[in-house]
């Protein structure tokens, strides 16, 4: 591990504004629909399939409770980035060579996006599930009692009574999971993806310069974020209204 | 309102429960006839609640039987729900859906169990908040509302149901007193509907009026059981006799 | 030692030493995190409003930038203007080139601190008010205020976050994989995958290999939180 010089050296010439407005950032922002579709396709699915996870989580048999913990210690437990590698090489070579290429299914199956999003909505599926329990757990448990004496069925009472109270009171949790999807979305410009990181870093390898295409994509995420925070308040007050 | 069929309503046949090791319910037997009105007392850890949220299945007994209208319950869930469709609960702690309005906690049930249309849901639900005296309550959110007013939403949410039997666990416990009055009339007001009512109690005037049968319970067991004159005003056995000068002693 | 090695096509040595490693990288950058950490939450809780702003300044932009955004930035922009600036302050020569270990761990714990800041600041608000007023009207000189009052009760209040950003740092080490320059686990495994075809095993392995510090990881967080609400300090 001897210590190389970092970066060439003709990347210590001072910063192009111009190159910034018009070389960097048109790409960049460009590229914000892939980071946006990631992020909402892994939100959208780890919401639905952390239901089950979550209920068996709590689940009074053990069939159900390990596998159920031993989902949720794996991907918790290990780092996004194996998880992306294992998916996209593993999964990648473990499909025979004319599927990839003669199947009707091949437009899937070579494009690195399904794979990095696979990959992001298992992920989040193991913490949205933890949440998820906290929220349950928390509901007192006269509701249900309540909506078992007025003869709701099990998958009713879980949609009416007990998920919208659920959702309520752990939303800032969910709202800051939301975030750190957002953001665990760039380990997928390691598998090519073109997303505002992999763009970016495709830009610091074609002009070999480096703060701009970094610094613009700072900027293009802290903006992200941004609104997503500034949405995610607007839907919690929203939320609360009715409890006045 | 409701045609009370001839057979018994609720029946208990030598039920026992156990909580680990602790008893309970000890062999109770007993038999209420439809339209009765009984009231269940006794001292704290009696074993009350257990009783009531026996019949409707939120406690399951370990021996013995119960039969609901003649139906026996089981612990598969088909049976149970059938015999919750016909048995309302009012509950301690009243348990109304925060999120859902006053209006939405009373259809929710008769729309998705009954599958009653909205309009026909909303109107029965408006006419049993009148009939409980919140008439321009039904867009009002759980916590807006006092816990005497939640209360009797509550109680309006089970009829909304139409039940035939309807449970009552000492629904004015958690109310703080100047409440209780509105609540315990808005119950005994609900006599000409002909239900059949089991209610857990410690408000003796309230039982007074309400019940047709008294049913005292000491340590598991029914010690005694009769109409309110005789078990009242006649108490027979020692235990009543003490728990009653107890009652009697207080405000 | 060919026994254990065979299995692992060769490898088996050089995934043990990416471990230890990668566990190197996690606990410099966890120390360093709680360096920023201590200091963030010490600027966020002052009276002084300029620190204030300047910690959340801090705090709010790190935790808006992805890891490995900031950890290329760190690299490819911070490594250089530091080295411009000490070059400048004449506290180094010309050539002067910083140790990459150095900038990783750097890099990882300045993200780590903004998280701390954060947990240190919240467990130190949860001691009551009326422990400040006695330890005056004591007349408790303030390091011993500080160092016998506040500092174990933040701890035990902040113990649950400051394990979970530990778990984290131990996943984090992972993106160092990434610059190519050195030799941890994921960057073994992923060589040694490309080198014999094998994918899902050796990836598998380094998930293994991450998965086993995170249980060992979890097991002393236990053990530290039963001694700690064991103590008479409860």
């Amino acid at each position: 591990m001897a210590a190389a010089p970092l970066e060439p050296e003709s990347s210590r010439v001072s910063f192009s504004w111009d190159f910034f407005w018009h070389g960097v950032l048109p790409p960049l922002i460009a590229a914000v629909p892939i980071t946006l579709t990631l992020t909402v396709l892994a939100a959208l699915g780890s919401a639905i399939l952390s239901i089950p996870l979550s209920l068996c989580l709590g689940a009074r048999s053990r069939w159900q409770r390990w596998p159920a913990q031993s989902y949720s210690l794996l991907l918790r437990g290990t780092p996004m980035l194996v998880q992306i590698y294992l998916i996209y090489y593993g999964l990648g070579s473990l499909v025979p060579r004319e599927w990839m290429r003669h199947s009707w299914a091949s437009p899937v199956l070579r494009d690195a996006f399904w794979y990095g999003l696979t990959a992001l909505t298992l992920n989040e599926t193991a913490y949205v599930a933890v949440i998820l329990k906290t929220g349950l757990d928390g509901i007192d448990r006269g509701q249900q009692e309540a909506a078992q004496a007025l003869g709701l069925s099990r998958t009713r009472t879980l949609t009416r009574i007990l998920l919208p109270q659920a959702v309520r009171a752990v939303f800032p949790m969910l709202a800051n999971e939301l975030i750190l999807l957002l953001k665990s979305t760039v380990l997928v410009s390691t598998i090519t993806i073109f997303d505002v990181l992999g763009t970016a870093n495709n830009l610091r390898f074609e002009t070999l310069r480096v703060d701009e295409p970094l610094l613009g994509a700072a900027c293009v995420y802290v903006v992200l974020v941004g609104l997503i925070t500034l949405a995610c308040a607007a839907v919690e007050r929203r939320l609360r209204r009715p409890e006045a | 309102m409701t045609n009370a069929p001839p057979q018994a309503a609720i029946e208990f046949v030598s039920v026992s429960k156990a909580f680990g090791a602790t008893p309970v319910l000890s062999d109770i037997s007993l038999t209420i006839a439809a339209g009765e009105r009984a009231v269940v007392c006794g001292p704290s850890g009696a074993g009350k609640s257990t009783l009531i949220r026996c019949i409707n299945g939120l406690e399951q007994h370990q021996r013995g039987t119960i039969r609901v209208s003649g139906e026996t319950l089981t612990e598969a869930t088909r049976s149970l729900r059938q015999i919750r469709a016909q048995v309302g609960m009012v509950f301690q702690s009243f348990n109304l859906f925060p999120h859902l309005t006053v209006l939405e906690n009373c259809c929710i049930a008769p729309r998705t169990v009954l599958g009653l249309p909205r309009k026909e849901a909303e109107s029965r639900a408006r006419t049993l908040l009148r009939r409980v005296d919140l008439p321009g309550y039904a867009d009002r959110y759980p916590a807006q509302l006092s816990g005497g007013q939640q209360q009797r939403v509550a109680i309006a949410r089970a009829l909304c149901m139409q039940p035939r039997i309807l449970l009552l666990d000492e629904p004015t416990s958690a109310l703080d007193p100047e409440m209780v009055q509105e609540v315990l009339d808005t119950i005994v007001g609900l006599t000409d509907l002909g239900m059949t009512m089991v209610c857990v109690t410690h408000e003796m005037g309230f039982a007074r009026r309400l019940a047709t049968k008294v049913l005292f319970m000491d340590q598991g067991r029914i010690v005694e059981s009769g109409p309110p004159a005789d078990v009242f005003d006649a108490p027979q056995s020692p235990r009543l006799q003490r728990f009653l000068g107890r009652e009697r002693a207080g405000p | 030692m060919s026994a254990w090695n065979a299995p692992l096509a060769g490898y088996g040595t050089q995934l043990l030493l990416g471990l230890i490693f990668t566990l190197q990288v996690a606990l410099c950058s966890y120390t360093i995190g709680m360096v920023f950490g201590v200091l963030g939450a010490a600027a966020k809780l002052s009276r002084r409003r300029g620190l204030r702003l300047a910690a959340g300044l801090y705090t709010t932009l790190v935790r808006a930038l992805p890891e490995l955004l900031l950890v290329l930035l760190a690299f490819f922009l911070g490594a250089g203007l530091i080295e411009r600036l000490l070059v400048f302050l004449r506290l180094a020569s010309e050539d002067f080139s910083l140790n990459p270990f150095v900038v990783a761990v750097v890099a990882l714990g300045f993200i780590q601190g903004a998280y701390l800041t954060e947990i240190l600041r919240a467990a130190v608000l949860a001691i009551p008010r009326g422990q400040q007023e006695a330890a005056r009207a004591l007349n408790l000189p303030p390091l011993t205020y500080l160092g016998r009052i506040v500092a174990p009760q933040a701890l035990r209040h902040a113990l649950g976050g400051l394990g979970n950003i530990w778990l984290n740092a131990t996943k984090d080490a992972s993106l160092i994989s990434v610059l190519g320059i050195f030799s941890d686990v994921l960057k073994v495994s992923s060589l040694a995958a490309a080198a014999t075809k094998r994918y899902v095993f050796f990836y598998m392995v380094a998930g293994a290999c991450f998965l086993a510090l995170t249980l060992v990881s979890m097991a002393l967080l236990e053990w530290l939180r039963r001694r700690l609400s064991l103590s008479r300090l409860a």
